[in-house]
This record gives C-alpha cells, sequence and structure tokens, in this order.
C-alpha cells in the first residue's frame, strides 16, 4: 500500500484486493444471492406478461415476486453471519441510513397524503429511498 | 486509537490480505484497522497480537482520549 498525498492509501499491483477468506465468502454468498435474484426477475417478467390486470386475483399474482425475494434475505442474513466484526458494523451503520432515510421519505408521504397528495408509487419511492441511501452510504464507507 | 499493525506486518513482508487470511477477517478490515478507522474488539485484538507474537499494549496505543485522561490532567503531567 502507498500514502498518498492526502493520506488514503492505494493499493499496489503486489497487493491483492480480496484475501482468500474474502473470496470464499463473496463466492458463498453469490452462490445463494445470483440464483434468487434471477428467479425474482423472471418471475416479475411472467408476471408482468400474463396476468391480466383486471382480474380479481392480480393481487395475490402480484405476491408472486416476492418469494425469491426472501432467498435474497436468507443469503444476506447468511453473508452477515460470515462476515467479521468491522464488515458487519459497517452493514448495520449503513443500513441504519437506510432506514432513516426510509422513515424520512415515509413521513414526508405521510404528510403529502394528508394534504390530498397521493400517489400509487409511493411503496416504491419509500423503498428506492431506503435502499438508496443503504448503497449510497455503503459506498461512500467503503471509499474512504 | 493508534497500533503498529502497518509496521509489524510489513517487517513480517505480509500483504493486507494475507494478515486478514491469518485473523480470518477481510482485507478491508485490516484496511480500516491499519488507518485507525477501527478499533478492533477484544478477541480480534488478542488474535492480532498473537499472530505477531506481542501482546496487545505493544500493539495498540490509546491516544489520552481513549485513556480518559482530559487536557488538564495532561498538562499537569
Amino acid at each position: 500500500m502507498d500514502q498518498t498525498e492526502r493520506g488514503t492509501t492505494r493499493r499496489t499491483e503486489a497487493e491483492p484486493a480480496w484475501s482468500a477468506g474474502d473470496r470464499q465468502r463473496r463466492n458463498a454468498y453469490f452462490k445463494e444471492f445470483i440464483p434468487a435474484i434471477l428467479a425474482y426477475a423472471v418471475i416479475l417478467v411472467l408476471v408482468l406478461v400474463l396476468v391480466d390486470q383486471e382480474s380479481s386475483w392480480a393481487w395475490l399474482w402480484w405476491q408472486l415476486p416476492i418469494l425469491p425475494m426472501v432467498g435474497v434475505g436468507v443469503a444476506f442474513y447468511r453473508f452477515l453471519r460470515q462476515a467479521d466484526e468491522y464488515i458487519r458494523t459497517v452493514q448495520f451503520q449503513t443500513m441504519a441510513v437506510g432506514f432513516a432515510a426510509g422513515i424520512f421519505a415515509s413521513l414526508v408521504f405521510g404528510f403529502l397524503g394528508i394534504a390530498g397528495i397521493t400517489t400509487r408509487a409511493t411503496g416504491w419511492v419509500v423503498f428506492g429511498v431506503a435502499v438508496a441511501a443503504w448503497m449510497v452510504s455503503l459506498g461512500w464507507v467503503g471509499r474512504r | 486509537m493508534d497500533n503498529r499493525l502497518r509496521e509489524l506486518r510489513a517487517a513480517n513482508g505480509w500483504s493486507q490480505a494475507h494478515l486478514a487470511d491469518l485473523v480470518d477477517v477481510s482485507r478491508q478490515t485490516v484496511n480500516a484497522l491499519e488507518k485507525g478507522r477501527y478499533d478492533p474488539s477484544l478477541p480480534l485484538a488478542f488474535r492480532l497480537a498473537r499472530i505477531f507474537s506481542t501482546t496487545i499494549e505493544d500493539l495498540f496505543v490509546p491516544s489520552h482520549e481513549d485513556l480518559g485522561i482530559t487536557a488538564d490532567e495532561t498538562s499537569v503531567h
């Protein structure tokens, strides 16, 4: 590792980005995450294409994409269980940022709703804000 | 908290990734420890001290703030 002018470090050719343990943990995570997210994508496309939106059962079919997301959740839970204390701390701190952003967004939409301004996408916006805040803070910590 | 991790790792000719595997943490964690951005738990501190055949006190150097010593006490000493 070299010291840069700003006091941060950069890896040299000799410094691998991943340790053997890192690769093992990453592969174990991807082995569970990738099939689950692919299943999610396939089911989502099938529901989009095949489900009659006027059907009285449409609400039930639209719950199907949630099933593979349980697999994503399990994969992430196992990743956290295998992660070391620093990685776990960073994940929990950045998830807290995402949670706070989600709470704030839901509060904004709550008050907009009281004012008579409602949208069908409220849930997705709150979800997007929470995930985006989580990912941005994770990226910020990773770059430090 | 300051530490001698980088110094001792370099003295052994190890990469961060190699040290990470020796103490069963990620390379990112070793990097955070070396930069002083993260203070390890006692079990991890003991593992690191063992790997370098030294003591926790030799490896980690607490600041006055870590020791709870105020600026006034520092000036007295």
